[in-house]
């Protein structure tokens, strides 16, 4: 036995195992179960097996980033990141990886639908164009279109084509869209998109704007927030404080997180400010009237109303002192309140006092083509287009790019009030909850098989226009794109006008080469230059002038409300938090994001309720039981799950799930905390506050066991079976301040 | 196995003595061979009019006027969890040791130049890999240096 050494017993066992495995199973496939086609004709350029790589945009959200996507043998594999677009610069996030799923998604429309006694029924596209003709002839005022967010080509023509009926109903909604903050900005700094340079601020203090995770532009965001974080050239490590009432994914990178009570946040930016102001150097940074109204803002308000310790706000003032340039952002946390604007505003006004603007806030550059910028999307679109459903003053409706049934609150009724249009069209991927109530339905094209051009809201750099193309030939031929289909009513309603153009993509390309002069190293040659935008997939504008902001403090309204009274049948604010994932539910259906562990608490394919620990334990809470959260407005059941990243009397439920509809991957999977909204409204601006909805949480009998990746033991939090995954030190062991 | 058109390689590679790569022309450029495009065959065969009117050239240029590819089955697979790559081979076999072209193909695929369609003759399966990686042989033709294949598990499971 001796002879044989340890080693040598491996190499002996290790041959036998491979033996029986290679004897044991026929893993060479059959042969001629599967064709292999050859091309017919291929290009030049291509070789089986060898990727090809098409620029185009994607559209997974509004951020716009380049995307250069793979195809072989004709199937669109994997998309990269371009690094010719300004906004990605070459990376991308893993909402846009899933855009695949999108495209391959086995529950797409393939056929258009048409309700027949009652129930929806393959049609015909000829049938259905006509029908379309047909029921918006004389429609006038009565017609309304209901999108989501647009810009470029398409949401030109798409105008065109609502104003050609003679209505002036078109409706841009976006349930995450920050309409408050565009309004604010416009205000204050003149701009409704000012350009952010996280890169350059040695201090971030963001009032819930999650800007690594789902806020306007979170990949460019990112990139940026790698340089800030490195101290070179004489600049210090950056220092992130987040002040919000859940934690976001920023919060979670942040040195410094506060827990602020929700819609506190601008009585604590203006006791910052009012703090700041006391000091000759800030002293004349505001104007009189200004200065006037932070006297109402002295640090005892600042504590009862906030939350926040003396000690973390006199640290956070020094930090604001000490380290500059800074900057300041507002989120949708701190917006999403009836004073939203207010609370932006006073955030905003931080960057006057601190000098920021011209330094870490500017002006992006002019936009010489205005009609293809994104349209104005908010929630107050979505009211609007509600109200006249409900009146039935809106009788042809159309929707596109949006799923207002799934994403309405209950309050609105929205169902019941879209069930009083006569004829409902919906021009959609998936039989969606909007399509299963619609009487048409219109099977679009995915986002790689369509043609397109997108002017993305936050522009990093001079602006660049974007080209989307097809990726790959149409999967299906029943589908078209929506370009497509409104050029061919275009044609109807405007034939003179409309008539020279075949399709839509040769609208685009005839629109491209008419305005080619705007565009940087455009090419003389007309094809030279499609050639050109098409390998590249970005525009550069050429003459984007730089303007500078010129702040303005004085139209600003200070007076905050004072905390609201505790509400003892209430006694929590719901957080109906954005998933990085699932966003308003839109992309429930990709499998890829139902399963990667939502970042910060590791839950996959569910919905659960964050609760403090602290208030769990009061209420006898553990992980995992059922809990019925319950507003005026309706209740939803869903797990509990204790998280630390929470104000304390604050409830936290992600949106995104609680689908009846939109296919296997979506439906029955979770719920939905948009539905149990209270109808309260942000009031300058109309947009639904939606961090303004109080609740009553209770315990029921039910538990279930959470699927997470972190610690599967009880009461295993961070860490693995018990074992920490990092060894930590509490905060207050470190010395992060300089002693004064 | 059955094949839309019984196309002869005993024809093409045997009696004209084409070179295997003149229409496998995917073969020495990337990990997959691929089939040669259809242009590939209408290219020669809309010269060659003594045999323009057979039935199988016939079938073929069916396909080519109905812009059609050929459903062709296929022979030599793989499972998905093996990446075999046909330009390595091609490069070391017969770019650097000079070897002739039809002989190197054939160590996978058999003696095409005495069938119609191909057929499966050898067996495929990585125990059949490894007996060949084992070996060595010259580095290239004019070298006396020997190597063996690469017996990484890496190399072929990526």
């Amino acid at each position: 036995m001796n002879d044989i050494s340890r080693r040598n017993l491996l190499k002996l066992l290790g041959w036998s195992s491979a033996t029986v495995a290679l004897a044991g199973c026929g893993q060479v496939p059959e042969t001629g179960v599967e064709t292999v086609e050859s091309y017919v004709q291929p290009e030049e350029f291509v070789v089986p097996g060898v990727g090809v790589y098409y620029a185009s945009t994607c559209t997974q959200c509004e951020a716009g980033c380049g995307i250069k996507g793979r195809v072989r043998e004709g199937r669109v594999l994997k998309l990269e990141g371009s690094p010719e677009s300004a906004i990605g610069k070459g990376k991308m996030c893993g909402l846009g990886q899933a855009a695949v799923q999108h495209h391959y998604n086995p529950d797409r429309l393939r056929e258009p639908l048409l309700r027949q006694n009652g129930s929806l029924q393959p049609t015909s596209w000829e049938n259905a164009i006509s029908l379309l003709g047909e029921k918006t002839r004389d429609a006038g005022d009565k017609f309304a279109f209901l999108t989501g967010p647009l810009s470029g080509h398409g949401k030109v023509l798409l105008q065109n084509y609502v104003e050609s009926l003679g209505s002036k109903n078109h409706f841009v909604y976006d349930p995450l869209a920050s309409k408050v903050n565009r309004a604010v900005s416009e205000k204050i700094y003149g701009v409704a998109n000012p350009r952010f340079h996280i890169d350059k601020a040695q201090l971030i203090l963001s009032f819930g704007a999650d800007f690594l995770g789902t806020w306007q532009s979170p990949v460019h965001f990112s990139g940026q927030y790698g340089e800030f974080r490195k101290a070179n050239e004489g600049k210090p490590r950056g220092v992130l404080i987040v002040a919000e009432p859940k934690m976001t994914l920023t919060g979670a990178n942040a040195d410094r997180w506060i827990p602020i009570r929700p819609g506190s946040e601008g009585v604590f930016a203006l006791g910052l400010a009012a703090a700041l102001i006391d000091e000759p150097a800030y002293a004349k940074t505001v104007p009189a009237s200004v200065a006037e109204a932070l006297r109402g803002y002295g640090k005892e308000r600042v504590f009862k109303e906030t939350g926040v310790s003396e000690e973390v706000f006199g640290r956070t003032l020094a930090l604001l002192r000490e380290r500059k340039p800074s900057l300041v952002l507002s989120g949708p946390s701190a917006e999403g309140h009836v004073h939203g604007a207010q609370n932006a505003a006073a955030i905003m006004l931080l960057n006057i006092v601190l000098g920021n603007v011209g330094k870490t806030v500017t002006a992006p550059g002019d936009n010489p083509f205005p009609q293809m910028a994104p349209a104005d999307a908010g929630t107050a679109a979505l009211a609007a287009f509600n109200d006249g459903l409900a009146q039935g003053r809106f009788q042809t409706v159309f929707v596109y790019g949006a799923n207002p049934v799934y994403s309405a609150p209950g309050f609105t009724k929205l169902r019941d009030n879209f069930r009083k249009a006569a004829f409902k069209v919906v021009f959609t991927h998936y039989r969606d909850e909007t399509a299963e109530e619609a009487d048409l339905v219109l099977p679009l094209d995915s986002a790689m098989e369509e043609w397109g051009t997108h002017i993305a809201g936050y522009q990093p750099e001079s602006l660049q226009i974007q080209m989307q193309q097809p990726l790959m030939e149409k999967l299906y031929e029943g589908t078209r794109s929506l370009g497509d289909i409104v050029l061919t009513l275009l044609k109807q309603a405007r034939p003179q006008e409309y008539g020279q153009w075949p399709d839509y993509y040769a609208y685009l390309k005839s629109a491209m080469i008419k305005n080619k002069s705007a565009f940087k190293d455009a090419a003389a040659d007309d094809e030279e230059f499609w050639y050109q935008t098409l390998s590249h997939g970005v525009l550069n504008v050429a003459s984007a002038k730089e303007r500078r902001i010129a702040p303005n403090a004085e139209a600003l309204d200070l007076h905050l409300p004072s905390a609201p009274a505790e509400d003892q049948a209430y006694p929590f604010r719901l957080v109906p938090s954005v998933h990085s994932g699932l966003r308003d539910g839109r992309h429930a259906n990709l499998p890829w994001l139902q399963e990667t562990p939502e970042p910060l608490t590791t839950v996959v394919w569910d919905s659960w309720v964050e609760i403090h620990p602290q208030t769990a334990q009061r209420m006898g809470i553990g992980e995992g039981d059922i809990l019925e959260v319950t507003s005026e407005n309706g209740s939803v059941r869903a797990q509990a799950y204790l998280f630390p990243g929470l104000q304390p009397d604050t409830v936290a439920i992600p949106m995104g799930q609680g689908h009846e509809a939109m296919g296997r991957y979506a439906k029955g999977v979770g719920v939905n905390p948009l539905k149990i909204l209270n109808p309260v409204f942000e009031k300058s601006t109309g947009e639904l506050a939606m961090y303004a909805t109080r609740v009553h949480v209770a315990k029921t009998a039910d538990s279930v066991t959470v699927v997470k990746d972190e610690g599967w033991r009880p009461g295993a939090v961070n860490t693995q079976s018990n074992r920490k995954i990092v060894v930590t030190l509490a905060a207050d062991k470190v010395k992060l301040f300089r002693e004064e | 196995m059955e094949q839309p058109i019984e196309f002869p390689h005993d024809v093409h590679a045997g009696k004209m003595g084409i070179n295997c790569m003149f229409c496998h022309t995917y073969a020495r450029r990337s990990a997959v061979a691929g089939i040669p495009p259809l242009e590939k065959c209408i290219g020669c065969h809309q010269n060659i009019d003594s045999v323009r009117d057979k039935p199988r050239i016939k079938k073929l240029f069916e396909y080519w006027e109905a812009k059609r590819p050929i459903p062709w089955k296929k022979i030599h697979d793989l499972p998905d969890f093996v990446r075999f790559n046909h330009e390595r081979h091609i490069q070391r076999f017969y770019f650097q040791q000079n070897q002739p072209v039809e002989e190197v193909c054939a160590l996978c695929h058999g003696d095409m130049k005495s069938k119609t369609v191909a057929v499966r003759v050898k067996p495929l399966t990585m125990g059949w890999c490894v007996s060949c990686h084992e070996q060595d042989h010259r580095v290239n033709a004019t070298s006396t240096a020997t190597t063996n294949g690469p017996n990484d598990c890496s190399y072929c499971h990526k």
